[in-house]
């Protein structure tokens, strides 16, 4: 299989490595909004019984889980599809999905947000390699992103908690992470292109979701 | 398949960038193993966690609405257990086609010298048939492209209508081709998480083909791929369930 070809000027923005303790050990992060903080964390009993009303087609349930999910779901589709057109139908066809899959979801195994955004960011990414469509976002446009005017007080939050997450990963892990999220290439497809062994692309992408999911942890416990 | 094999596989199964032939095989070890699992679902944080790396966005306000009527509309064609006429007129069609194919093969058995005459028979309705699904398309009606889990060149094609509603008319159907006789009888499998559900044994249908024809009350949970099994039960054929 050979990789997906990439201009020059976006091989040096993937590579734009982001200081501020790039590579050191992770750090506890402050201030952090989660993607289900709206109204503080659920507890397993309420993601139970708003999954038991998704079943049946509760309309209020849907409106409950689409206010703390919704925007992180458009979000990541935005930033992954690169269209507010896709990432709407993203949205839908993520929430669609989980009524289909909620007599799946069990809660011993995850929480309901984890859940969510996997089914979200899976979509995406079949999506994303089905069309073959160039996404317009890199992880690194998270610091273009923090330079933006925010609009509300929860997007300040935002963008502080992505410039921290960020800094826990190294430049490599960074990369990596960036081609296989927010590009849906399998750990083949970047070993061949980056020329570096499958094995060390499997390992870096599992350091990389452990340590965001360490950071992502550590502001839940606050 | 062992927990090294499988938890080199995780990070990708978590990101979703996993080749689509190994997904059932890390969520069936996933099933029975909870040291795997556990890692899995640490990884899967770090997926949602790498969601927040996408900055903030405002979704359009009208997506609410949306987005729920999509899904209220999806739960109430379950709960009212109602079909679009197009669903029955193509389980009809089904079995109409598979059932004249499937006599006319039966006959060859029992009568030698017409055999040629009903696989001509047999073959012409899979064309028919396949020339009908072609036109199929809508929610609920799924493909799959079944490949030889080894370098044979056997392979064959399965679509399955699952309308989400509890009725008495989701189908699936598998035809395959250039499985060696000898190691058969061969079965043909749904799976998903929830579990597999069978789809039946594998008939002769044309020179050389095989299908398989199953109706369900509703087919249950969501199922992801269709496996074909040999006489000894192993997979050789697998192919991943997708929209058309």
């Amino acid at each position: 299989m050979h990789a997906p070809r990439r201009a020059a000027t976006e091989e040096a923005e993937l590579m734009t490595p982001i200081p501020d303790n790039p590579g050191g050990p992770p750090r506890r992060i402050t201030g952090m909004r989660s993607t289900d903080a709206h109204d503080g964390p659920l507890t397993p009993a309420a993601e139970r019984d708003l999954v038991r009303r998704l079943i049946s087609g509760d309309e209020e349930a849907v409106r409950i889980l689409y206010g703390r999910f919704g925007g992180p779901v458009y979000g990541m589709g935005l930033r992954l599809l690169g269209s507010p057109e896709a990432a709407q139908e993203l949205t839908q066809d993520t929430f669609v999905a989980a009524w289909r899959k909620a007599a799946q979801y069990d809660p011993a195994r995850g929480r309901l947000s984890t859940w969510l955004m996997v089914i979200a960011h899976n979509l995406g990414v079949d999506r994303l390699r089905r069309e073959s469509r160039r996404p317009l976002a890199l992880v690194e446009d998270v610091e273009r992103l923090a330079g933006e005017t925010p609009e509300a007080e929860g997007q300040i939050v935002d963008r502080l908690v992505a410039g921290e997450m960020l800094a826990v990963l190294s430049s490599a892990e960074r990369r990596l992470l960036g081609l296989a999220y927010y590009r849906g290439w399998t750990a083949r497809e970047i070993s061949l292109h980056d020329s570096i062994p499958l094995g060390t692309v499997k390992t870096r992408l599992r350091s990389a979701l452990i340590k965001l999911r360490r950071a992502h942890g550590w502001k839940r416990e606050l | 398949m062992e927990c090294p094999h499988v938890r080199e596989m995780l990070p990708e199964y978590a990101l979703g960038t996993l080749r689509a032939g190994d997904v059932p095989w890390v969520r069936d070890h996933l099933t029975a193993c909870a040291g795997c699992r556990k890692e899995a679902a640490e990884l899967m944080e770090g997926v949602e966690a790498a969601a927040l790396l996408a900055g903030p966005a405002e979704p359009p306000p009208e997506l609410e609405d949306r987005v729920v009527r999509a899904v209220v509309r999806a739960a109430g064609r379950r709960s009212q257990r109602r079909r679009a006429p197009v669903a029955g007129l193509l389980a009809a069609a089904l079995l109409l086609a598979l059932g004249w194919g499937a006599a006319m093969a039966g006959r060859a058995e029992r009568m030698g010298d017409e055999a040629e005459t009903a696989r001509r028979a047999a073959a012409e309705a899979a064309r028919e048939f396949g020339l009908f699904v072609e036109d199929l398309s809508g929610e609920g009606v799924r493909e799959a492209a079944l490949r030889s889990t080894s370098s044979s060149a056997a392979g064959g094609r399965a679509i399955v209508f699952d309308s989400d509603v509890s009725g008495a008319s989701d189908w699936a159907l598998v035809i395959v081709g250039g499985l060696p006789e000898d190691e058969g009888p061969y079965r043909a499998k749904l799976r998903g998480e929830g579990g597999s559900v069978r789809v039946g044994r594998l008939w002769p249908s044309a020179e050389g083909r095989l299908a398989a024809y199953a109706l369900f009350g509703a087919i249950p949970g969501d199922q992801e791929d269709v496996v074909v099994l040999d006489g000894d039960g192993a997979v050789v054929l697998k192919g991943p369930l997708e929209a058309r």
